[in-house]
This record gives C-alpha cells, sequence and structure tokens, in this order.
C-alpha cells in the first residue's frame, strides 16, 4: 500500500506539473485559429518577425557554442594533462559559472562591461575620455559574450574528464606504431575526444538556444530570442496563444537536441578505454609548459571576471559609504509602491528554495528508485528518459504552462507561493535524480539481501543500508536543487505575486527602476545570491572529490 | 529426521524452469555442496531456501517447520557471497555487530562475541579498521564471521571464494571448513569449483539445468559418477563408451580401441554403457621397452599426439585407434624426463584396478 502511493506520488506530480500544463499549451496554440489546427504554426512560421527571432536564437546559440568550444578546448587541455598545485581550487572555480543564477551573472556583466561599468569607469579615467569606451549594451557581442561565461565550464568539464581518463598508452602504441606527433593527436586522440567534443558542443547549443534572463537583462527586446518573446507575447501584450504556439516551436526544437545529444552518450559511451587518472597526468616539465599553464591561469580568472567585478563594485559601495550598504538595504523603509522589502525577499527566496530542496529530493529518490528496481532494461530506459523531460522544457514555458492550466478555483494556483515551489521543484528534481540514480545503481544487491538474513526488515534495509550509502549523493542533489530555486528566474517572473518576489525577480525590478539606490540595491542581492550558490558548491566540490555524483 | 528436508522444490523465470523439482535432505552439522556449472540453478536454490526468492512449488521443512511462511529476516540463516558484500559504510565491527544489533542484544554482550569472533577467524585487532582496506582474503573473513555472528541455524555459502586467487582459495577453503564443523552450524555450500566441493563438502548434491544429477560424498561422487555429465564434471578424462561384456571367466568391455579386460574385484553394473579410466591407470612404454611389459593383457599400440606439463606431472595425449587418451607421466627428483615425443609410436598398458564402469 505504502508502495503504490509512493510510486504514484512522483507519477501524479508528473502528470498534473509537467504533462497537464503542456498539454494546455497545445490546445492553446491550436485555439488561436478557428480554421484549421495546423494554421497558428503556418501563422508563426511565415511571419518575418518571429522567422527572424527563430533564426537569430538559432543563430545566437551557433556562435554561443563556437566561442564556448574555443574558450573551453585549451583549459580541457590543461586540466586533462596537467598536474599543478591549486589545479583543483581552479576546477572548482571552472564550475562555478555553470551554477550561476543567470541574472547573477547578467548583473556581473553589467557590472564590469556596461556604459557605467567598471572597465568603462576604468578606462575613462585612464585615457580622459567623455564617453565610454566599449560600447557593448544591448547588444550581440554582449549576450555571446555571457553565454562564453557560461557554456566554457560545460566543454572544460565534459571534455577534460574523457581526456583525463584516455589511456597514455594508447596514444604511446601509436608513436610506436611510427606516427607523429600531429598524427597521433588526429588519428587517435581527437577521434576518441570527438563524442565529448560534439555533446558538450550540443549542450552548450542547448542552453544558449533557451537562454532567457541573460538575454531579457543584457540584451533587450531588440535581440529577443524565441525564450524572450515567449515572454513578450505573454505578459506584455497578453497574447497567450501565440505565445503557446512559440512555445511548441521551442520545445520541438529542444527536444530534437535532447534526442540527438542521448543518442550521441550511448553510442559512445562505452569504447574509450578509460584508465585512472593517477595514471595520465604529465607532470609541467619544461618552461614551456609551466608558461602555458600561467596563461590558462590568467585566462580562467578573466572567464570568471565579471563575478569579481560584482563582488569588487559591491564591496566599493561599503568602503565608499559613511553608511553600510548592506545594512542600509536591510534598513530601508521607503513607503515607494515599487518598493520591494529586500529582507523579505531574500526570506522568501530562501523559504521556496528549502521547499524545492525538500519536494525534489523526495520525487528525485522515489523516481530513482522507480527506474533502479525494474528489471526489464527497456522499459527503464523509457521511464528514465521520460522523467527527464522536464529538463528539455524552459521554465518560461513551464511559466505559462502553469498559468494557463491552474487558472479555475478551486485550483487557482497563479500567484500562489506553492506553485513556484512546484515550478522550482520540476526543474530541479532531474538534478537530484542524475546525483541519486546512478548511486542507487552501484549498491550492490547482496548488501540488502545480507542484512535482510541478518534480520533487517525491507524498512531497516533502506535506513541502515541504502539511506547511508546514497546520502552523498542526497546531499548534492539537494545542494543542485536549492541553486537552482533560489537562482531561478523565468518561471519565477511570471509566476511571482509581488509579496512572494524572489531575490533573482528583485534584481530585476531592481534594475528597471531608475536611480543609483535601486542599481545598489540590485547589487547587493547579487552579491547576496552569489555567495549563497558559492557557499553551496564548494561543500558538493569536497564531496566531488571523494568520487560520488558526477555531473 | 533430516535438519533441512527439500521436496519437489520448483521455480522458473520465464518458463524456465531454473530449479526442476529438486528434493535432497541435509543432516544437522552437515556441509552440503550444491555443486554445478554456472547456470545450473544452485544458486537459484540457495537463494530459494534463504526466502531471497519465492519457489512456485515444492516444501522447504527446516526442523519440521515449513518454510513458505517465514520472511527471510525471520529465519535466522547466515549468508555469505561470492562478491565483496561487507557494508561498505560500517567498520569491521560493525559489520559483524550488524545481525546482533539486530536482535537487541546488549552492547557488552556484542562487544564480546565479536571479538571472540574476530580471534577465530585470525583477525584479532581489526575491529576498527575500515573494510575497504582489507584484502580480498580478509574482507571474506569478515564476510565469514558477520555471517555467523547471529548463531545462525543454517549458514549458507554462495561461491564465498570465487572472486580469489587460487592459492589463497585453497587455504581458505580449509580454514572455512574447519571454523564451520567447530561451531557445528549446519551448511550450503555452492560452488562451481569440483575441487572446491571435494574439499569442504560431508556431501555433494551435483546439479545440472536446474536438476539433481547425484548426491552422495565427495568419494562416491568421484569415484562413482552417474553419468557422462558427473564423470566429465568431475574432471575425469578418459570416458569412453562401448558395451560390457561377461563370460564365465571374465568381465571384458568392448570399444572403439579394442577389448578392455576388466578386474574381477570391481563391481560392474551390467548395462554399464561407459568407463572411465583414470589416468593413473595408464602407462606409457617407449618401442624398445616392450621387453619390460609382463603381459599383454591389455596392451595397445599407440600414438603420441600431444605432451605438456601440468601441476607435477607430464601429460600426454595418446591415440589408440580412433579413442584418444590422456595419461600422464610424474618424474622422479633425479632428473628424470619422459623418453617419448610427440608424434613417436609406444605403447600403452592399462591397469584394470582403475576402471570404472556406469
Amino acid at each position: 500500500m505504502l508502495r503504490i502511493s509512493l510510486t504514484l506520488l512522483p507519477l501524479i506530480f508528473f502528470i498534473a506539473f509537467f504533462a497537464y500544463p503542456l498539454f494546455k499549451i497545445l490546445i492553446y496554440s491550436f485555439a488561436s485559429s478557428e480554421d484549421i489546427a495546423i494554421y497558428p504554426f503556418a501563422e508563426i512560421l511565415t511571419d518575418p518577425y518571429y522567422l527572424g527571432r527563430i533564426w537569430f536564437t538559432v543563430w545566437q546559440a551557433f556562435l554561443s557554442m563556437i566561442l564556448a568550444l574555443l574558450a573551453g578546448l585549451p583549459i580541457a587541455y590543461i586540466f586533462s594533462k596537467y598536474e599543478f598545485t591549486g589545479k583543483s581550487f581552479l576546477q572548482a572555480l571552472t564550475t562555478v559559472p555553470f551554477v550561476m543564477p543567470t541574472i547573477v551573472v547578467a548583473m556581473g556583466f553589467i557590472t564590469l562591461f556596461g556604459n557605467d561599468g567598471i572597465l568603462n569607469t576604468g578606462l575613462s579615467k585612464f585615457l580622459n575620455l567623455n564617453e565610454p569606451l566599449i560600447k557593448i549594451n544591448n547588444s550581440l557581442t554582449m549576450i555571446l559574450i555571457a553565454h562564453t561565461f557560461y557554456n566554457y565550464s560545460i566543454i572544460v568539464r565534459i571534455v577534460s574528464s574523457i581526456w583525463t581518463n584516455i589511456d597514455p598508452e594508447l596514444e604511446r602504441a601509436g608513436s610506436i606504431l611510427g606516427a607523429n606527433k600531429f598524427q597521433v593527436f588526429t588519428k587517435i586522440t581527437l577521434p576518441m575526444l570527438l563524442p565529448a567534443i560534439i555533446s558538450s558542443a550540443l549542450l552548450a547549443f542547448t542552453f544558449s538556444f533557451s537562454s532567457f534572463g541573460v538575454i531579457l537583462v543584457l540584451a533587450g527586446p531588440k535581440f529577443a530570442t524565441i525564450e524572450v518573446s515567449i515572454y513578450q507575447l505573454a505578459v506584455k501584450l497578453m497574447d497567450l496563444p501565440s505565445a503557446s504556439t512559440l512555445c511548441i516551436i521551442q520545445i520541438i526544437f529542444t527536444y530534437s537536441f535532447m534526442i540527438l545529444y542521448s543518442n550521441l552518450q550511448n553510442r559512445y559511451s562505452n569504447w574509450i578505454n578509460i584508465r585512472p587518472s593517477k595514471n595520465t597526468y604529465k607532470p609541467k616539465k619544461n618552461k614551456r609548459d609551466k608558461i602555458f599553464i600561467i596563461l590558462g591561469v590568467i585566462y580562467i580568472l578573466i572567464l570568471i571576471s565579471p563575478l569579481i567585478a560584482l563582488i569588487a563594485r559591491t564591496l566599493s559601495f561599503e568602503i565608499g559609504n559613511t553608511q553600510s550598504h548592506v545594512s542600509e538595504l536591510f534598513s530601508n523603509q521607503k513607503g515607494s509602491y515599487f518598493y520591494l522589502n529586500p529582507i523579505a525577499t531574500i526570506i522568501n527566496s530562501f523559504k521556496f528554495a528549502l521547499g524545492t530542496l525538500f519536494i525534489s529530493i523526495i520525487l528525485g529518490t522515489i523516481s530513482s528508485y522507480l527506474v533502479a528496481n525494474r528489471t526489464n532494461r527497456a522499459k527503464n530506459h523509457l521511464i528514465d528518459a521520460l522523467l527527464m523531460l522536464p529538463l528539455g522544457v524552459s521554465s518560461i514555458a513551464l511559466g505559462l504552462g502553469y498559468i494557463l492550466a491552474w487558472n479555475t478555483p478551486p485550483f487557482d494556483l497563479r500567484g500562489s507561493w506553492i506553485i513556484i515551489i512546484i515550478a522550482h521543484s520540476l526543474i530541479a528534481y532531474p538534478f537530484v535524480m542524475r546525483s541519486v540514480l546512478p548511486a542507487i545503481q552501484q549498491i550492490n544487491p547482496n548488501l540488502r539481501e545480507v542484512a535482510t538474513l541478518l534480520g533487517s526488515s525491507t524498512k531497516k534495509v533502506f535506513y541502515k543500508i541504502d539511506l547511508p550509502l546514497i546520502t552523498p549523493s542526497l546531499i548534492v542533489g539537494s545542494t543542485f536543487a536549492f541553486a537552482i530555486s533560489i537562482g531561478e528566474f523565468g518561471a519565477s517572473l511570471l509566476l511571482v505575486k509581488p509579496e512572494f518576489t524572489t531575490m533573482p525577480v528583485a534584481i530585476y525590478r531592481f534594475l528597471g527602476l531608475p536611480g543609483d539606490e535601486n542599481l545598489k540595491n540590485a547589487l547587493v542581492m547579487s552579491s547576496i545570491l552569489m555567495c549563497t550558490v558559492i557557499i553551496g558548491f564548494i561543500c558538493i566540490e569536497k564531496l566531488r572529490y571523494k568520487n560520488i555524483g558526477t555531473f | 529426521m533430516s535438519q533441512l528436508t527439500i521436496t519437489d522444490l520448483t521455480k522458473s523465470f520465464n518458463e524456465d524452469n531454473v530449479v526442476d523439482s529438486v528434493s535432497f535432505s541435509v543432516e544437522k552439522g552437515e556441509i552440503v555442496c550444491l555443486l554445478g556449472p554456472s547456470g545450473c540453478g544452485k544458486t537459484t536454490l540457495l537463494r530459494l531456501i534463504a526466502g531471497l526468492e519465492q519457489f512456485d512449488s515444492g516444501k522447504i521443512i527446516f526442523e519440521n517447520n515449513d518454510l513458505s511462511k517465514t520472511p527471510a529476516s525471520k529465519r535466522n540463516f547466515g549468508l555469505m557471497f561470492q562478491n565483496l558484500s561487507l557494508f561498505p559504510h560500517m567498520n569491521v565491527f560493525e559489520n559483524i555487530a550488524f545481525g546482533l544489533k539486530m536482535k537487541n542484544l546488549s552492547t557488552q554482550h556484542i562487544d564480546t562475541q565479536v571479538s571472540n569472533l574476530l580471534a577465530m577467524v585470525g583477525l584479532k585487532g581489526y575491529s576498527k579498521r575500515d573494510v575497504n582496506e582489507l584484502s580480498g582474503g580478509q574482507q571474506q573473513r569478515i564476510a565469514l564471521a558477520r555471517a555467523i555472528a547471529p548463531s545462525p541455524t543454517l549458514l549458507m555459502l554462495d561461491e564465498p571464494l570465487g572472486s580469489l586467487d587460487s592459492n589463497l582459495r585453497n587455504s581458505l577453503q580449509i580454514q572455512i571448513r574447519d571454523i564451520v564443523k567447530k561451531i557445528g552450524v549446519t551448511s550450503i555450500y555452492v560452488t562451481h569449483d569440483r575441487n572446491e566441493a571435494l574439499t569442504i563438502a560431508d556431501k555433494i548434491v551435483l546439479m545440472n539445468n536446474g536438476k539433481i544429477i547425484q548426491i552422495g560424498t565427495p568419494n562416491e561422487v568421484f569415484q562413482s559418477p552417474v553419468n557422462i555429465f558427473a564423470a566429465e564434471f568431475l574432471g575425469h578424462q578418459n570416458i569412453i563408451s562401448g558395451q560390457l561384456q561377461s563370460d564365465s571367466n571374465n568381465i571384458s568391455f568392448d570399444s572403439e580401441f579394442g577389448k578392455v579386460i576388466l578386474s574381477n574385484k570391481i563391481t560392474y553394473d551390467l548395462a554399464a554403457s561407459s568407463i572411465i579410466i583414470d589416468t593413473r591407470g595408464i602407462s606409457l612404454f617407449a618401442k624398445n621397452e616392450a621387453d619390460n611389459i609382463e603381459s599383454t593383457d591389455n596392451l595397445y599400440e599407440c600414438k603420441i599426439i600431444g605432451k605438456s606439463f601440468k601441476e607435477r606431472a607430464y601429460e600426454f595425449k595418446i591415440q589408440v585407434n580412433s579413442q584418444i587418451l590422456i595419461a600422464s607421466f610424474q618424474p622422479n627428483y633425479w632428473g628424470e624426463t619422459p623418453v617419448l615425443d610427440i608424434g613417436q609410436k609406444a605403447y600403452v598398458k592399462i591397469n584394470s584396478e582403475f576402471i570404472y564402469g556406469f
């Protein structure tokens, strides 16, 4: 009985808060025309404006992907081939962008490269200019740099994890058989790396394709992608049917990428000769290698400079002001309509994040057991793939779906706090699953059997054997869930009522308001958000090096 | 009355009878080996007895109780696996104490019990060790201690030494048998290794394709296999098919390579259609040694077609007419080497006291 209800829990959640909203979007997308069902698609796909938006989305994603490869591959090489002091710290540092909330990254870029940013103020002072030298506010360049900042860490992580573990004997065997260095690389190393390079590039492409916060904040309406257009249609123009149609188009795109990605993963996951990485490191040998490593380190520091800029700017306010701005943030009591209570916002965010952590851990763990307990492999893959589907749906689509699906009493969840936690949990639980499922699958079933024969009931076996063994992965999963919730922007923007404003939404609102005061508020809040996430992931990195849960 | 009686036990997966109406019994204090090739159903049979799988039909009676209603956790059986199945998140002490804690015994009692067990398996002072840092042999000894800690009424061992190298296996086989005999627990030991079974068992249950082929003491099963499968599985190499002939003077066996006169000291089933010639009963003579041969009984011409060195003897593959036999030659310490080599013709003499018929 308990088992059945536990099984039903994630399924009901999945149907109610994923399948049903998506279905509603589909219905609405057809509802925009009375003639034939396919008409709205034809309308959007022949409208030069939307065609332009779709084309731009693909184009910027492609450029972002290329830039991410250019930025990521050299670092992947250094991490794979050299051992040096501070390497694990640098590796941890490269993960930072990947987990950073979009709004924080956007703030970082504004602080560093914006017209009034640190770089421009510095250069103007130095060169005595009246105008900012770097004018990339609201430009494609800004989008591309921000995406590169995000995506290079995916490339580094995926490519270096394979590159580190390629058996060096294979390369040696190649050179013994007469291949020169270039041939060894092109004929042996590169073919083995290619699947990793392609799949990481595909991920970078997909992320850029459905990027929302970065584009909304940094580029403005002129550079709207499909995602931003959906938001504009839904919120600004109240044209829900067209937004839905665009949503469906977007989902078709992302699912095609996901299918392509998982096919690649399945095809290449087995044939790479993996060696424990200890055997593959090359110690730094000569001057050239050392210079190479130093350049790499500088390069990484440049890549995370927007975050450093953000902190520096926040601190400079602190030092420059007689009254601490942080304390001001917490004490400001203006009566303005637009006034957002920062403390309430922070408390909201933490409440939602804790709620998300709780729900997604439960959902993620039960779902993992659903997949792990089955003996039928084909069916397993199906359930696994099904439960992973939320990964491919953008948060804007999700928010839109909830507005369309849960808007009639007694189930009018629009603007309620519960719907925000649900949205965040739906986005977060696949990450929990990705962390917990491998841990469950690694548990030797004999352990449970031995414990049973030694007198443990099913419940005791779970508490004494399973739970301790999956705890590290649960911690990793919870940190992800917490970080995802606290930084989530798109769905929150569509769903929150003013009294439930979260930090990312507040930062966006502050940015939209005039005056230095609001910019400072945005800065301080971004720094708080960033520190929260970083602290969480420092904990994960500690666990990661015990070889638990890799992403 | 036997302690454990299994009657007509059947279990199928996907309509394939993995355990096919199996019946046997185990006496108190006995070590029974379930022996057979992989996939023969021996592990499934063990899991049915343990209660880890449900059987389709049949009966398992343990000390006059029908076990079908008793869950695995309430049977008070011990279990030890092949792969390293120590709880990785507990140290040596916690692993061994696990079953004792499940019985809610006092801390003091658990402490003494665990240190006694550690002494018994020869790992005194290891109680605070991380199990992941122990060697394979040590891990298996801890696993044994953990299995016997709650004083189980039946100990089950599923290829417990399967993952260890052969030298370690040999020494642990003896240790396990000694410990099990010392505490007197009834045991069922699953293995595919005939030598392990012969070393450890009081009684061997030989299985194939889900069915029991033969039950007997190690000596009975080895010396008197009931069919060709049993003979081959127990390592007999010279299995010859043919027909038993008996006249007033003696019994003989007609086979492809000729007539073999059998010893009248051994009782043969007159319907026997196969004989085993033990390698110990085959002697080879070079052509020029023909004078040394006392009688021409069971003497044949042969051709040497293979020669290799195994364990402590040369093994010759010889061909007598179309029949291939394996003979062995044990060199002495004074530098004796066989004069025979591949391709040569020779004489082979078969000692009738090393022939078993079935």
